[in-house]
């Protein structure tokens, strides 16, 4: 059971196309668990995660690394308590 | 607007990742990152646990636990990235199966080789491993005793180890798994410059314009590296990527150069480039005739394996495998002359032009060159020869020692460098460069450690193979293994590994934080605190010494390595084992205990516990009742100042992201053996390799002589084992991530679909691996990642249920003693289940 104090929060760095930026954007924030705080007008996006389970978290992460349009993506911080 | 400790959390999180990636936040969010009353984490620096590169992570703690984990925006290796073993980092320690109490084989509640694993008291182990040591010293001499260490030992825990194996127990039975890592490399620096070590540091990525993979697979060995080279690949227009594997893989995306070539022909090539640069004209004269000398090493040294081995038998160079004799440079010309591209052509299986498109990058005076290897160039029949041949290119045409021009081995491991090397925990060597054959070392060794003279033996230990083949044939009877995972790790699991551990005649203790396959083939497991559970230092691949405090506690009765070597010194006494004459000319040491002697010597308890950080707990500190960390390190350090090995003092490490050897008035050296950069290089020399007498380096004429097993009609493939991204090493860690091991949950064998038709097989499909001896079940897979050509398959070795090396050839390098782990000749078949 997850409790309301359960954490599983990470935020990650991707480089998307400048091109298809609009539409991976699109793609991203499709996932329940995804929010984009920041970007730049090169492409850059900071991708923050805040999910229920470490399931959720672990699928939304791999969903988005592989969105297409996506050229390198890092994570940066992660953290879990449960 | 009030924040709540998520919000606090997240906006946390966002800061960090938008300084990564160099942009600004609007909100305020940048204040919060140190704002600990606003999260409830306590915040604090640390290397990460993993592989060589030496990157650095902020490590966030509540209530005793680690919880958060980023990378160091401040680390000036990996800035504020993590790889994905990294970014999961928390988890190690958490995995459910931690060990947290000794457990003895017992029947009848006794120590019983045959025996049930049960939990016993640290007093009871500790009793019980003394007195199986000292009666194997007792019975047959102190060579009857040895350990197994690591390259993941934190700096004093080699140490320590070291000093009781070598000044206490009096034996030189230690050796690293770094043996089956770096060794090769090792022997190349001592032989080519005379001392170990790279000369350049990662300052060379981003002041290159070429870089040259040899074997090397950065993007999933050395990620964050490899996120630097591709940053510059793609930022600096003119700059090339070469990458040279005997399969496909990641790095390949990147490469301008791809090359496959076929196994143990890197020699070759690497001979057609000096040659290539010799016959066009694009040697550095100037730089050769004042900086090199000219050797030709002795050939036919055979492969290392046991000594009436048909291949030994006919070697014509086994007994002197080192061996070299004085030539000049027209010599060399003649030697290196038979290596025309047609021949290397012909020999590697590379096309031609490309070939002399790679040598043209070496040749080239208007390039600077960085060439990484790690693997594919140590573990190899020849890998102190491939190391010493990638050397002759760089001198020959003069790059070296400056930024971006950089021969650069990579380390597999967190310490390899810090610890295994500069510690000199090999079964030959002793602190900063020494050995133990030499008379004039050991008393240097002798003097700092406050020993009698004699105590130390002149003849090398057993080495990490010898050691298993030593256990099987009954002659090493009381063995430690710590902090590493050999019976999984080690070649030739079958007949020399497992036969050991479970010889009647010996005992063997495992000391480990998991179960892992050697601790169940173990008679003694120590519960083992881990990385951030004590406090630490690792000196990474470009000579970074970096240090930690302990943050969390580890679980039930784990006690860190340093603990269990200290504890087990106060059960042995100098009169148990030490030579009596040694003890009737030095009468004062007699009833002396080891601990006493090693680490109560007046160096080691120096510093009193005030000393140690006040804001973190120190277990071993407290336990032993002073600073033992510092004492250990400065002792140690006293070996290396003054000799270009130089550390700083210990206090400063704790405030630095780490600091790169030798640190000479507070300052640390990027680019050795270059005036002006390097604080040795004498006045005048403009380069000067001062670990050789006369300060030059030396280009080796060495042949290429082909692999100790290839495929033939019956085993008609290569094997070549190696990592993935997601596992490091024997995953004794990263399995146990649960993300970690979802990612990547079991090895697979990478083969070309070519040849699964050829042998009716499908992807996915469960097949034998089979060797002359021994076999493995595994899946093929004829997609993904890694692609090997035609009669080559690929199967990493993390994987516990699948143990590849029952499969691999014991074969070493004779003169580094490393295993070759990228060469055998196996056949691949059904099991006939789906």
């Amino acid at each position: 059971m997850t409790k309301d104090s359960d954490l599983y929060i990470s935020s990650h760095v991707a480089q998307i196309s400048p091109e298809n930026l609009e539409s991976t954007l699109k793609e991203i924030l499709k996932h329940p668990y995804a929010d984009v705080p920041l970007v730049d007008d090169k492409g850059k996006v900071v991708i923050l995660i805040d999910a229920p389970s470490s399931k959720d978290a672990l699928s939304t992460i791999d969903s988005i690394s592989k969105t297409e349009g996506i050229f390198a993506f890092s994570s940066v911080y992660q953290h879990q308590e449960d | 607007m009030k924040l709540s400790r998520r919000d606090y959390i997240k906006a946390n999180a966002v800061a960090l990742a938008a300084g990564v990636a160099g942009m600004t936040t609007k909100i305020s969010a940048s204040n919060l990152v140190t704002d600990s009353s606003k999260t409830e984490l306590k915040w604090s620096k640390a290397p990460c646990r993993f592989c060589g590169t030496g990157c650095s992570v902020m490590v966030g703690t509540k209530e005793g636990k680690v919880v958060a984990t980023h990378g160091d925006v401040k680390a000036e290796v990996n800035r504020g990235l993590n790889c994905v073993k990294g970014y999961f980092l928390s988890k190690i320690m958490y995995g459910k199966d931690r060990l947290t109490t000794p457990l003895l084989r017992m029947k009848n509640g006794k120590y019983h080789k045959e025996g049930e694993f049960t939990p016993v008291s640290w007093d009871v182990a500790m009793d019980t491993m003394a007195d199986k040591f000292k009666s194997a010293i007792k019975e047959n001499g102190p060579t009857s005793v040895g350990m197994f260490g690591s390259g993941q030992w934190t700096v004093w825990e080699g140490y320590a180890a070291s000093k009781l194996m070598k000044a206490g127990l009096g034996t030189n039975n230690i050796d690293p798994n770094a043996r089956h890592c770096m060794a090769s490399a090792v022997g190349g620096f001592m032989r080519t410059f005379g001392i170990d070590e790279p000369m350049g540091c990662y300052d060379d990525i981003e002041a290159t314009d070429t870089f040259v993979l040899w074997g090397s697979n950065m993007a999933e060995m050395h990620p964050i590296l490899w996120t630097r080279v591709t940053d510059r690949r793609l930022s600096a227009p003119n700059t090339k990527v070469a990458v040279l594997s005997t399969f496909e893989h990641r790095c390949f995306d990147l490469a301008d150069i791809p090359m496959i070539f076929t196994p143990q022909t890197d020699l070759a090539i690497l001979n057609f480039i000096a040659n290539y640069i010799i016959q066009n004209d694009k040697v550095n004269h100037d730089f050769v005739s004042k900086h090199v000398n000219f050797r030709r090493g002795n050939d036919d040294i055979g492969y290392g394996l046991r000594p009436e081995h048909e291949l030994e038998q006919k070697a014509k160079n086994s007994d002197n495998a080192g061996g070299s004799t004085e030539i000049n440079f027209e010599e060399f010309k003649a030697f290196v002359a038979d290596y025309t591209v047609e021949k290397a052509s012909e020999i590697s299986g590379v096309p031609e032009e490309r070939l002399i498109e790679l040598a043209e990058l070496y040749a080239d005076p208007n390039r600077k060159v960085v060439s990484f290897w790690t693997m594919g160039f140590n573990q190899h029949t020849r890998g102190v020869w491939a190391n010493n041949l990638i050397y002759n290119i760089h001198l020959l045409v003069g790059k070296i020692s400056t930024p971006g021009n950089s021969p650069f081995s990579l380390t597999g491991q967190p310490s390899a460098c810090g610890t295994a090397r500069e510690v000199g925990t090999f079964s030959h060597r002793l602190p900063a460069d020494l050995v133990v054959a030499n008379p004039k070392h050991r008393a240097i060794a002798e003097k700092i450690w406050k020993i009698p003279a004699g105590v130390i033996p002149p003849k090398p230990g057993y080495h990490a193979v010898l050691q298993n083949r030593m256990l099987k044939d009954g002659k090493l009877n009381a063995y430690w293994v710590m902090c590493n995972n050999n019976m999984q790790a080690a070649p030739n699991l079958n007949e020399e590994g497992y036969p050991g551990y479970r010889n009647p005649k010996n005992f063997i203790v495992v000391s480990d934080p998991y179960p892992t396959v050697t601790a169940e083939a173990a008679d003694l497991i120590l519960p083992t605190a881990m990385w951030v559970e004590k406090e630490g230092a690792y000196g990474n691949a470009e000579r970074r010494t970096q240090f930690w405090h302990q943050l969390v506690d580890a679980p039930g009765e784990a006690k860190s390595d340093l603990w269990q070597l200290m504890e087990f010194s106060k059960r042995i006494t100098t009169d148990d084992v030490w030579p009596k004459d040694v003890l009737a000319e030095n009468p004062e040491f007699k009833g002396k205990t080891l601990f006493e002697v090693l680490y109560k010597n007046g160096n080691v308890d120096k510093y009193p516990l005030e000393e140690a950080h006040p804001d973190y707990e120190n277990v071993e500190a407290n336990h032993f009742g002073y600073y033992v960390q510092k004492g250990l390190f400065e002792e140690y350090a006293q070996f290396g100042r003054g000799h270009g090995h130089d550390l700083a003092p210990f206090d400063r490490y704790h405030l630095e992201r780490g600091l790169r050897w030798p640190v000479v008035n507070g300052k640390e050296t990027k680019w050795r053996f270059k005036e002006g950069s390097d604080p040795y290089a004498k006045p005048g020399s403009d380069f000067d390799f001062y670990g050789k007498p006369d300060g030059r380096a030396v280009i080796f004429a060495l042949p290429y002589e082909p692999a100790a097993e290839s495929p033939d009609e019956e085993y008609d493939m290569w094997l070549s084992t190696g990592r993935v991204l997601e596992h490091w090493h024997s995953g004794s860690m990263t399995q146990r991530v649960p993300e970690l091991y979802k990612a990547f949950p079991d090895a697979v064998a990478f083969m070309h679909p070519d040849d699964a038709k050829a042998r009716g097989l499908r992807r996915g499909q469960e097949v034998k691996v089979i060797s002359r001896r021994g076999e493995m079940i595994t899946r093929v897979e004829t997609r993904g990642r890694n692609k090997p050509p035609v009669g080559l398959i690929f199967v990493p070795w993390f994987d516990a249920s699948q143990l590849i090396n029952k499969v691999t050839l014991d074969a070493t390098d004779p003169i580094s003693k490393q295993t070759d782990y990228k060469k055998c000749a196996v056949k691949v078949i059904a099991t006939g289940r789906a």
